[in-house]
């Protein structure tokens, strides 16, 4: 048993003990209706059991004895009087509070609401203060929340009688250097003289310059206790979401005259004898020196922070325009491509030497690739902070209550990557929290914790990077996907199909099941949108889901946009490229299998069929069939589909350039790539290709 | 040396929570049932830090404040207050007779650790 | 806190001992004043004090400037690295010297650790 348990414990026998005390005291006010003791006893058996009750986690007892307390205290301050339906009516709370605490309490909770009700009403006159039974301690603690690190000004002048209390001031300020980075100024010039001096006040006040990133009420915390009897002024002096380009600092007067150290007249005055100003401050005895000290002190500290955040900016990155960069990757492409050429060539000319040279060639242009297109990699962390916010606003609108959890933030991908995913997301993560994530009364009705919780991941695999965003909420509605579906005539009332495949129905164009339109999601212009921007991207979108746990949505991306792994095979004397990642085998098909299959274009693959797609006739390439063509098994969207062409040439180094305007429309293809003998290969899209036959 | 705290509480209970929580985190602890027990239970001892609840039979928390701020050792000691939110008026009164803080019912066992680090090094 | 005072015409020595808090701070006051009034030279020794807390520097402070008024030597022995961190944490060690006294040199200043 834990500790908590076992203070459960003794808590149910000690209100069980007070509740016997309650009843015999109730029985005695009934023939002696103004006892102040009894009355009393009454009342702080109720108070104890309510303040304890809600110690121990037992709050549908201490909300009811709030009630009761309530009503008795008026008994005791004579604002009411005991009557024999108020001891009924305790009596009554009395075995529903027995029952309540005994471990197995089956309680009617009708019962308790009415009997709250009543002891409202009896209540007079009504306060309507609800009991809370979470909890608003200053000494919070539970306080977490982290913002930006800002720096904040303090001007803690305490009571002259703070020692009086208790409190030693000396705490508070290192509760103070707890939160931060801290510069603390003692002013001593109040300090009367030895003899008149009343060594049990305080005459010390204090500036303190403090950077943290808890927050200002993190620093209202320290001074609860003392906020009211003492001075105290917290200022925001420079917040890190300052501009770092263009560094901000006040002028030593200018701080002086802000904290109501110095006056304008003064400042001014001074500032026309060209002197150090602080000097002149503290001979002229304008300020005192442990003010002029204080200020500097502020000045040097936001000095700091601004450098800091400057320094770290500057040593960590030097800012290059991103179209440098793209002219940058352009060159490299187009020198792998010469580079390819040059092997070529080299391997033609059968020149040893030239082969030495061409290999050394080959080698540097490969690290130059990769580091070129490492420059252009960024931590996908920035877009991550985005989304938290858009959580935290999303939650709050739809009055729900939902947490993000974010991994592998430094997971690199190309920056265009990254631009170009965000809208996407922001759909996924609105979807999750506008139609997964459940209110928080529906979560704990289910027994989950109130809070939901989205994880984005991030991780490397192989040459992709995958993304997951994962909710804890209600999960999809198979039936109703169903139902839409077969309403919206996507799929038959007959079709028979997987989970995947249901689920990859919205992703279909024109389909949303929310039941109604809010705001934030659910115009059913969604989840189509998503699919064709992840494909634009070269990547895949999955969906998994079981009901009542929970939506994974799992986006696999390439690395980077500009030059692929990919196969290239061959059609007629035509090349062509697909991306590799999207080829899962490669098999034979003679003519005789074609026969087989009676026209119909499937392939047997050890045993199952698969639908194939012949580029041939897709592009009307014309010429005739060879007598053994080759199937590429793709798979998109969780179907296996092949791709018939003439042969497999192999993997190749794809540099990708974007067709031309008047090819860009062309259903089918994505771009295309120069060969190491200049000419050019089209490069297939191949989702395209898979979802128009 | 580990500082010594009086908690004085009615609840037999809460003394336990609070107790318990007080000498897992190195203090010593006087424990007392009310405000009369608490002055009784004092005896000369090095109090740092006094913890009361307010309503308690015989004697209760602001009697007790006002009646240990009037004894010499006690003039500065930290006397913390455990009050629920319905009674700010009692907080007033505490703070009238000489409370230094208070914490709020319910608590967890951390912040009334945290609250203690306002007064007690 | 414990404090002792030995005292002679030239100097008197005050060795206090354990840790300085609002209960001595009367006491402390009331055994400098009679140091400053009885030596032309007060030292107090820290060496054996643990802590101090804002009473007790007031009431050092204070006593530095009525020293400095009547042309007296006020001096701190021994602020050992406990003593130190209590002056740092109650923001008393300073580069400037002290107004009262027209800028002469303040018992506080410079004294943190580097």
């Amino acid at each position: 048993m834990d500790m908590a348990q076992v203070h459960r414990e003794a808590f149910r026998e000690e209100a069980h003990e007070l509740l016997t005390e309650l009843e015999s005291a109730l029985l005695e006010l009934e023939e002696n209706p103004v006892d102040a003791n009894l009355i009393g006893c009454a009342f702080r058996a109720m108070h104890t059991i309510k303040g304890s009750g809600a110690m121990f986690g037992f709050y549908e007892v201490a909300e009811l004895t709030h009630e009761v307390e309530t009503v008795f205290d008026q008994v005791r301050n004579g604002s009411t009087s005991v009557t024999k339906d108020l001891i009924d009516k305790t009596l009554k709370a009395g075995d529903l509070i027995r029952c309540l605490l005994s471990s197995n309490g089956a309680v009617d909770e009708s019962e308790r609401q009415q009997l709250i009700s009543t002891f409202r009403q009896m209540a007079a006159p009504p306060e309507d203060k609800p009991v809370h039974v979470g909890s608003d301690n200053p000494a919070g603690a539970l306080r977490e929340s982290e913002e930006d690190e800002k720096l904040y000004r303090i001007r803690f002048r305490p009571s002259p009688d703070i020692f009086l209390t208790g409190t030693d001031p000396l705490l508070l300020l290192k509760e103070l250097r707890d939160l931060g980075k801290c510069r603390i100024i003692a002013h001593l010039c109040d300090i009367p003289s030895l003899d008149s001096m009343d060594p049990e006040r305080c005459y010390t006040y204090w500036d303190i310059i403090l950077s943290t990133a808890k927050g200002i009420n993190a620093i209202k915390d320290v001074f609860i206790f003392v906020e009211e009897d003492s001075e105290i002024h917290i200022t925001i002096i420079d917040d890190s979401g300052n501009s770092i380009d263009k560094p901000i600092y006040k002028k030593l007067g200018e701080i002086l005259v802000e904290r109501g150290d110095l006056t304008t007249e003064d400042m001014e005055q001074v500032l026309q004898k060209k002197k150090l100003f602080g000097e002149i401050l503290v001979e002229s005895g304008l300020a005192d020196p442990s003010k002029v000290e204080a200020a500097l002190v502020e000045q040097q500290q936001i000095r700091e922070a601004q450098q800091k955040r400057q320094m770290s900016a500057a040593a960590a990155s030097i800012r290059v325009p991103s179209e440098k960069l793209d002219t940058l990757v352009n060159l490299v492409g187009e020198l792998v491509t010469v580079q390819a050429r040059l092997s070529q060539t080299a391997g033609l000319r059968n020149d040893t030497h030239l082969l030495q040279i061409a290999e050394e060639v080959e080698r540097l242009t490969s690290e130059l690739r990769d580091s070129t297109l490492n420059i252009r990699m960024m931590p996908i962390g920035s877009t991550f902070s985005k989304f938290k916010r858009l959580v935290r606003d999303l939650s709050q609108q739809l009055e729900k209550e939902v947490e993000m959890v974010t991994e592998g933030a430094g997971t690199e991908l190309d920056k265009t990557v990254i631009e170009r995913l965000n809208d996407p997301l922001v759909h996924i993560i609105r979807n999750s929290i506008d139609h997964g994530i459940e209110s928080p009364e529906t979560r704990q009705a289910a027994g989950k914790p109130r809070q939901g919780t989205v994880h984005l991941t991030a991780e490397h695999s192989g040459d992709s990077v995958i993304l997951t965003i994962r909710d804890d909420g209600a999960g999809l509605d198979k039936n109703a996907i169903r139902a839409k579906a077969i309403e919206k005539k996507l799929i038959l009332e007959s079709a028979e199909l997987s989970d995947r495949e249901l689920f990859a129905l919205i992703f279909a164009p024109g389909f949303s099941t929310a039941k109604k339109i809010t705001g934030v999601s659910g115009r059913g212009v969604g989840m189509d949108v998503v699919k064709q921007s992840i494909e634009a991207l070269r990547g895949t979108i999955d969906i998994t889901s079981q009901k009542g746990e929970g939506t994974t949505i799992t986006i696999k991306l390439p690395l980077t946009l500009a030059i692929i792994e990919s196969l290239m095979v061959k059609i007629g004397d035509e090349y062509f490229v697909m991306p590799l990642s999207l080829v899962e085998e490669c098999v034979e098909l003679t003519s005789n299998d074609i026969e087989r299959a009676h026209g119909r274009n499937l392939a047997n693959v050890r045993g199952s069929m698969i639908p194939y797609i012949p580029l041939r006739q897709r592009f009307l390439l014309g010429d005739k069939d060879p007598a053994i063509q080759h199937v590429v098994v793709t798979e998109v969207a969780g179907e296996r589909i092949g791709l018939l062409v003439d042969s497999v040439i192999g993997e190749h180094q794809t540099v990708i350039k974007s067709l031309g305007r008047m090819y860009r429309d062309v259903q089918g293809l994505s771009g295309a790539t120069i060969l190491g003998d200049g000419s050019v290969a089209l490069i297939l899209d191949v989702p395209q290709l898979v979802q128009w036959g | 040396m580990a500082h010594t705290l009086l908690i004085v509480d009615d609840s037999a209970s809460m003394r336990q929570m609070v107790s318990f929580t007080l000498k897992d985190a190195g203090y010593e602890v006087i424990s007392a049932n009310n405000g009369k027990d608490a002055l009784a239970k004092i005896n000369n001892a090095k109090i740092s830090m006094v913890i009361t609840d307010l309503n308690m039979p015989e004697m209760d928390g602001i009697e007790l404040i006002r009646q240990l701020r009037g004894l010499p050792g006690f003039k500065f000691t930290p006397i913390v207050m455990l009050t629920t939110e319905s009674q700010d008026s009692k907080k007033m009164a505490g703070k009238q007779a000489g409370a230094s803080g208070w914490i709020v019912k319910p608590f967890k066992p951390q912040q009334l650790l945290d609250t203690i680090k306002k007064f007690v090094k | 806190m414990n404090c002792n005072l030995e005292q002679s015409e030239e100097i008197a020595e005050i060795i206090i001992s354990g840790s300085m808090s609002i209960e001595d701070a009367a006491n402390l006051r009331n055994v400098l004043a009679s140091a400053i009034a009885g030596s032309c030279r007060i030292e107090i020794d820290l060496t054996a004090a643990d802590t101090t807390d804002i009473s007790c520097l007031q009431v050092i402070c204070s006593a530095h400037r009525a020293a400095v008024q009547l042309g007296k030597q006020l001096t701190l022995r021994g602020t050992e690295e406990s003593l130190i961190k209590c002056l740092e944490d109650a923001g008393f060690p300073r580069h400037t010297g002290c107004q009262q006294q027209n800028g002469i040199a303040c018992l506080w200043q410079e004294r943190q650790r580097n």
